[in-house]
């Protein structure tokens, strides 16, 4: 996990080192004709840290034996427009990835086993899951900004997201299945697979907050809370009980054109 | 940058894992087990699901037994454990989960029964959910007997869906008089061979097939055995088998030159304190068998037509038989027909069919 982080922040520091020398050469009249009336380009890379969660954790969910936000990242390029001195308003154009690896202990837990050709075993499985998710998004982000001085710039509005590509799947071991409901028969299973991912929502919607950090002229470091309000599943998926939502937060750096 | 870094990593992991909430009631509602007192039992009841089977003495007073059970913690059972019940008709407990939300029904009946020599495998139903086929025997005052088994209640755990002549274990109206046992090795699909399991051989058996551990310990999940009041000499009866095309072991590879066979055995065993039923690791091994009937190799013959078989018992050399215990309902019969004679171990042909009728079990007459 430690060498996968640091692998990442080499790379982002070697797209950051990229940007300013080609950007300097072309900061050309056009960037300086936008930022006189009040425009502002920006380019963001940062890595995402968060995943798919009840909210709040229901209570078939006993323990969280291991977590793993694994290596999803996010690259935007965005406009601001300023209205005046502090308020302005971005949007842009983001590409993202979102996923998580986890463990769980659970009891009671609705869920189906699936094989696609045959039948599923399906019931309330009693045991642990373990769950891996990855996304790809496509996301418009739409925000107000704030300035609170010079170097500190907040950010608070929503997005839209259209799912790329997405895959949902895991494994239940060491547990057991009432077939049905907890009063169906009861069968022992040491490992058994599911994947959920052809149930996976199109179209997200969900509000972000976030925060730049001027840390150079060029060069900011930023952090963006995004938080899902739909369920990361279709309407009409049942083999889970309950709602997930997708929580993230994005660490990175901007370039300020 | 780094500390707030640092904090909001934290404060994350620690939203998730804060919000743990106190655990539910159960919402399961099992019996877990079944005592009677005294020594009215012939062997341990048989508990499935949603029904418990009590085998009681033929000279037993029916009208008033009181079973007492253990049940999912903080599940509550209507009428009260240890009620004493006229089980001249099968009773109906119903328990209720500790979170309230669920009920089981369980139909507990007494069988007081004597094993039958004949079976022509006419009478059968579907189960409760109307996936497939149980066999019964009908006992001399009308009532149905369960006296057979098999892994149809497995098979539909896990390649459900189809109708009941799809599953291993089903009936056929070619018999050689009236209906017949069929049954046929199926593929248990996707699922099945992600557990090693990519076959499910047609059988039927006596004793009990116990569904909650069959993914996992498969051999255990047979218990062979129901008690038998007479010494048996021979089985007789008729077949027909066709084995399937491709022979595939337990991982679903094919074997190349492998042909399937069929399987028919008996097997005559003691009971006691410690040993109720054999499962499938023992059932030709253990040291409490007295005799074995087991088709012989050379008389496992392919044909469209029926044949007969006339197995003799053959028992073990240096082994008492006790008529005591005999009498005292001690001894246990197991008799077993399978589509494929690997098909314990999950190797077999898919296709291969064994058709089975008019089975006759003959009473020794020199004890």
């Amino acid at each position: 996990m430690r060498r996968k982080l640091a692998r990442y922040g080499a790379l982002l520091l070697f797209l950051a080192s990229f940007f300013p020398v080609r950007a300097q050469e072309e900061r050309s009249a056009e960037v300086v004709r936008s930022s006189l009336i009040g425009l502002e380009y920006r380019v963001k890379a940062g890595f995402n840290l968060g995943g798919a969660a009840p909210i709040p954790l229901p209570a078939e969910i006993r323990s969280i034996e291991s977590y793993n936000p694994t290596l999803v990242f996010a690259i935007e390029g965005n406009v601001t427009k300023w209205m005046n001195n502090r308020w302005g308003l971005i949007t842009g154009l983001r590409f993202e990835s979102k996923g998580m690896k986890t463990d769980a202990k659970v009891k009671g837990y609705q869920m189906e086993m699936v094989s696609k050709q045959d039948g599923a075993l399906k019931g309330v499985w009693t045991g642990s899951v373990k769950t891996h998710s990855r996304s790809a998004y496509m996301t418009v982000p739409l925000l107000a900004t704030w300035k609170y001085n010079k170097r500190l710039q907040l950010e608070l509005g929503g997005y839209y997201s259209l799912l790329i590509d997405g895959s949902f799947s895991g494994t239940a071991y060491d547990g057991y299945l009432r077939k049905g409901d907890p009063t169906g028969e009861k069968v022992l299973v040491s490992e058994a697979a599911y994947d959920f991912s052809d149930d996976l929502r199109n179209n997200h919607f969900g509000f972000q907050m976030g925060a730049e950090w001027r840390a150079f002229t060029h060069l900011n470091m930023y952090g963006d809370f995004t938080w899902g309000v739909n369920n990361i599943f279709k309407d009409d998926f049942k083999s889970i009980s309950f709602a997930m939502y997708p929580i993230y937060l994005t660490l990175g750096f901007a370039y300020l054109f | 940058m780094k500390e707030v870094r640092i904090i909001l990593l934290v404060s994350l992991i620690a939203a998730f894992s804060s919000c743990i909430k106190d655990e539910m009631l159960h919402s399961e509602a099992d019996i877990l087990t079944c005592t009677v007192q005294g020594t009215v039992l012939k062997r341990q009841p048989r508990i499935s699901n949603d029904k418990i089977v009590l085998m009681v003495k033929s000279n037993a007073d029916l009208q008033r037994i009181a079973p007492v059970f253990t049940l999912t913690r903080g599940a509550t059972i209507f009428p009260e454990s240890g009620t004493p019940l006229d089980f001249s008709s099968p009773q109906y407990y119903t328990v209720t989960s500790e979170d309230r939300h669920w009920k089981k029904v369980y139909e507990v009946s007494c069988d007081t029964s004597a094993l039958r020599k004949k079976y022509d495998f006419e009478h059968f139903e579907l189960d409760t959910k109307q996936h497939y086929y149980l066999f019964y025997e009908m006992t001399e005052n009308g009532s149905k007997q369960y006296l057979w088994s098999c892994g149809n209640e497995l098979f539909d755990l896990i390649a459900a869906g189809s109708d009941p002549d799809n599953y291993p274990t089903t009936v056929s109206d070619a018999g050689k008089s009236g209906m017949c046992l069929k049954l046929q090795t199926k593929s248990t699909g996707v699922f099945g061979s992600w557990s090693d399991k990519p076959i499910a051989a047609g059988s039927l058996f006596m004793g009990e097939f116990e569904s909650d551990s069959a993914l996992i310990y498969p051999l255990k999940a047979t218990r062979f055995g129901t008690p038998i009041d007479f010494l048996p000499s021979e089985l007789t009866g008729y077949y027909r088998y066709k084995a399937g095309v491709v022979y595939t072991d337990k991982k679903g590879k094919i074997v190349p030159g492998a042909k399937d066979n069929f399987d028919i055995y008996a097997v005559l065993f003691e009971t006691d304190a410690q040993l109720n039923t054999l499962d499938g690791a023992n059932v030709l091994t253990s040291p409490s068998i007295i005799a074995i009937a087991r088709i012989g190799e050379s008389d496992r013959i392919e044909s469209d037509e029926w044949r007969m078989f006339k197995i003799p018992f053959v028992y073990k050399q240096g082994k008492q038989i006790d008529l005591q215990k005999l009498e005292d309902d001690k001894y246990s019969l197991t008799v077993v027909f399978s589509s494929s004679i690997a098909g314990d171990l999950f190797r077999g042909s898919v296709g291969s069919t064994l058709y089975i009728d008019e089975v006759v079990l003959s009473e020794k007459t020199d004890q």
